[in-house]
């Protein structure tokens, strides 16, 4: 893949991350597994994104975060919050409107 | 005990961190390295290897901590640099060469030797360069600041830049106004440490009388702040109004009011550094001094007020 493709590529998928994010942590979970669970998913994204992504969630509300000691390794639970779930709804549903009007545009294409 | 990758690592994610986070966000950082480290181990990478590929796959902590820290990391982003540089280079090569020469002159005027002349007038550029960039870069760096919170506002139709019409006032007006209001108030203030005498004492015999310090010369640089206020506020409305023409009126015929009554009232010239020069029962440079200025001020107050309805008048044509 070149460079060009990378660049849209990336651009394409910017957001994506956040959605996939809300809709995994409804079932709450740590920010290693969230993104070893994203990438087995075929999201491709770094921790470097994702981590920080996380708190900015939270303090928009849209996570809740809570630290869990009971492991040996003290881990940061995040959860998608009833805001999180919500915008996470509307978000899915833009996401099949988007894919049904690609879907329109591509016609003979496919 | 030596630190471990992970150690140094996390130190310079968290150094950069605000305090409040930082606690919180190197824990949940330390776990997470070493879950990504286990992980490799677990899938037969050694030890040392894995903590290694593991940081690095986490890249840069300056990025991460551009991602924590959610703000820009520079002082002034890419909008106002431009700016920022232009105006600096300007007030520079306009106000460097004016103070050296002045300062020269005066240390000639004072009899100070040429070694000392250099010395002096080198360290006062020296000085002088590092405040202009700190103060403009300072406001820069406000302006860079407010922007952000400015931005998110909802943005309307009338927020359009109106397109300079015919004989709008150029940017290079503004720069140039404002390069030299800011060489008038660094004269003002300036008079008090560098006016070519000084008495017996050593004190330095200022070249205004003293005692405007009080509310004169207050009143003075508050004008010369109006004026750059008015500058920079005609340059943004892009063309001149009947606010624009009221409003240059009264600021010059303020400053002229301002001078007259200082000249033929209390005083604006300290008679002592006039007395530097010799008296002469013929000429009395105070009185010809206090003449010129005051025919001078008036002078330019009508001559700045008719240009700024001359420029009003011509621009209205152009505008269709």
């Amino acid at each position: 893949m070149n460079e060009k493709d990378a660049a849209h590529l990336q651009e394409l998928r910017r957001g994506t991350v956040v959605l996939a994010s809300l809709l995994v942590l409804r079932t709450p979970g740590y920010g290693y597994a969230l993104l070893d669970q994203l990438e087995r998913a075929g999201f491709e994204v770094g921790g470097d994104t994702l981590y920080p992504l996380l708190r900015r969630l939270e303090s928009q509300g849209l996570l809740v975060s809570e630290w869990n000691t009971d492991d040996a390794r003290p881990r940061k639970f995040y959860r998608t919050s009833d805001e999180g779930v919500a915008l996470a709804t509307r978000l899915a549903a833009d996401w099949d409107r988007l894919t049904a009007s690609l879907h329109d545009l591509r016609g003979d294409l496919s | 005990m030596t630190a471990t990758l992970t150690d140094r690592y996390v130190y310079a994610v968290a150094r950069s961190l605000p305090e409040a986070r930082r606690d919180d966000v190197e824990r949940e950082l330390r776990a997470t390295i070493a879950d990504d480290v286990d992980a490799r181990v677990d899938g037969g990478t050694p030890t040392a290897e894995a903590e290694r590929a593991a940081l690095t796959a986490l890249g840069d902590p300056a990025r991460l901590v551009a991602g924590y820290l959610d703000r820009p990391l520079h002082l002034i982003g890419p909008t106002y640099y431009l700016a920022w540089v232009r105006l600096l280079r300007l007030l520079l090569v306009v106000v460097l060469p004016i103070v050296a020469a002045t300062s020269v002159l005066g240390h000639l005027i004072g009899g100070t030797p040429p070694g000392g002349i250099f010395g002096a007038t080198i360290g006062l550029l020296i000085s002088l360069t590092v405040h202009l960039a700190f103060w403009t870069a300072l406001v820069f760096w406000l302006m860079e600041r407010t922007k952000q919170s400015a931005n998110l506002d909802a943005w309307t139709v009338d927020d359009l830049p109106t397109p300079p019409v015919k004989g709008a006032p150029p940017f290079s007006d503004m720069i140039a106004s404002v390069a030299f209001l800011v060489v008038a108030a660094a004269a003002l203030v300036g008079q008090q440490f560098w006016s070519g005498f000084s008495d017996d004492e050593g004190n330095v015999i200022p070249v205004l009388a003293p005692g405007l310090w009080t509310w004169g010369i207050p009143m003075l640089l508050a004008v010369v702040a109006a004026e750059i206020g008015f500058a920079v506020w005609l340059w943004k409305a892009a063309r001149w109004t009947a606010a624009h023409v009221l409003v240059n009126i009264g600021l010059a015929l303020g400053a002229a009011a301002l001078i007259v009554f200082f000249v033929t009232g209390p005083g604006l010239y300290n008679p002592e550094w006039f007395a530097q020069f010799g008296s002469d029962d013929e000429i009395d440079p105070l009185r010809i001094a206090n003449f010129i200025t005051a025919v001078a001020a008036v002078g330019i107050a009508v001559w700045d007020s008719v240009d700024g309805v001359v420029k009003f008048l011509r621009q209205k044509p152009g505008r269709g």
